[in-house]
């Protein structure tokens, strides 16, 4: 590990103008990710400041039937939050599929966001990577794809983000507030994760200088809410691919509310246009769904796999929701 | 817990003994607290200290001898008032 300095905020205020104050200052939270990124020197920050002292640590209602989350709540404590666990269910189920509870009682809610991909080239320094090292190339693409994107992609790069706590969110419409030199702004999660294009090292439309402060929920939907995920062992793996499901059911019959898919991009996959549709069986609701989400699927030729999981995540999902109200 | 784990043979090596320990008292804590894990099919309802939420909630902790099913005895043990 590099040296660098290392200083403790006790506000949010305090804390944007410590990082206005030095150029290649990082935000620490939980560093359940950003202490591994510092040791491999994949992250070389000469400046830390710490923002575990600043608040914003709760979950109130924001006034507008909504909630309001703190960027410092522990996703231990987000998922275990009464009212999440009742309104917003499809949230409290991602954050338990996500790491351990060791890391789950430290990450945070905008670290999590913040997390950076585990595609494995990344992390290999002896590895081509546009994401580490713009314009050095991409090893990924035909090397030990099998975890990597399928949407999305570029010929630049086609890692994934891991999150699952943001796949929950971006089928809820989350907000993200931010505080920077300039004041304060919200940027839709629709927009906060970035595709890769031709600049993949340009992760999120985070600013430099700007900290996230909250995430906004907006009033819940009602509706069941299911989180599967589908992995290379039972516990403790990122998602191969993952489904975040909001469903209306009709007996045996199910529609679509809400859905997005984890694991197959840059960012979380909503597809709106397999959303209010008609109800009917999973089966034929997963297909006539995945066919939409998947048509502009461009896989490599070790994960082209992940198209018909997604459609059996899909229909496993969907069962869920049904054996859910029985 | 420790005794729970010297009756139940809940190591081989014992690397991984002091990280199992910390982590089977919490999670049996976690569980009494009411906090929800991926084994929980009702997130809105507290959870059962059954053995499929004991596995998922020590899924942090790996033990290379594969001592799994003596560490589930021994923290069932435990939350069964036995020690």
């Amino acid at each position: 590990m590099r040296p660098f300095a290392y200083q403790r905020a006790s506000s949010a205020r305090e804390a944007v103008a410590m990082l206005a104050a030095r150029p290649r200052a990082r935000i620490i939270a939980g560093g359940t990710n950003l202490l591994d990124l510092m040791k491999l020197q994949i992250e070389t920050p000469a400046h830390l400041v710490d923002v575990n002292g600043i608040g914003l640590d709760t979950i109130e209602p924001d006034g507008a039937g909504g909630l309001r989350l703190g960027a410092l709540v522990r996703n231990t404590d987000l998922a275990a939050h009464d009212t999440i666990r009742r309104q917003y269910g499809v949230l409290t189920r991602a954050l338990v599929a996500g790491a351990s509870g060791q890391l789950r009682n430290r990450a945070t809610t905008a670290g999590n966001l913040m997390q950076r991909t585990r595609c494995p080239y990344f992390y290999g320094s002896a590895m081509a990577c546009n994401k580490r090292e713009p314009g050095s190339g991409c090893d990924a693409r035909e090397g030990a794809s099998a975890n990597l994107a399928i949407l999305g992609t570029s010929a630049a790069c086609i890692a994934t983000h891991p999150s699952d706590m943001a796949v929950a969110m971006r089928a809820l419409d989350a907000v993200v507030r931010v505080l920077g030199p300039a004041g304060e702004r919200s940027i839709p999660i629709a927009d906060f994760h970035r595709l890769p294009g031709a600049t993949p090292e340009v992760e999120t439309a985070l600013q430099p200088g700007e900290l996230i402060t909250a995430v906004e929920l907006p009033a819940p939907l009602g509706g069941t809410h299911v989180y599967r995920k589908v992995r290379e062992r039972a516990s403790y793996a990122f998602a191969t691919v993952s489904v975040a499901l909001i469903a209306r059911i009709d007996g045996d019959r199910v529609a679509i509310e809400r859905l997005a898919f984890g694991g197959l991009a840059a960012k979380p996959w909503r597809v709106e246009a397999a959303e209010r549709r008609d109800f009917g069986t999973p089966e034929e609701i997963a297909r006539d769904a995945a066919t939409v989400a998947l048509a502009g699927a461009r896989p490599t030729d070790r994960n082209a796999y992940k198209i018909e999981l997604a459609q059996r995540a899909l229909h496993a999902a969907l069962i869920d929701a049904l054996e859910q109200n029985r | 817990m420790q005794a729970a784990f010297i009756a139940h043979d809940g190591y081989q090596c014992g690397y991984c003994t002091p990280g199992q320990i910390l982590s089977a008292v919490a999670t049996l804590d976690e569980i009494a607290a009411g906090i929800p894990s991926a084994a929980t099919s009702r997130v809105s309802q507290p959870s059962p200290a059954s053995p499929e939420e004991i596995r998922e909630r020590m899924s942090g902790n790996l033990c290379r001898c594969a001592a799994y099913p003596n560490i589930i005895a021994a923290i069932t043990d435990v939350r069964e008032g036995r020690r």
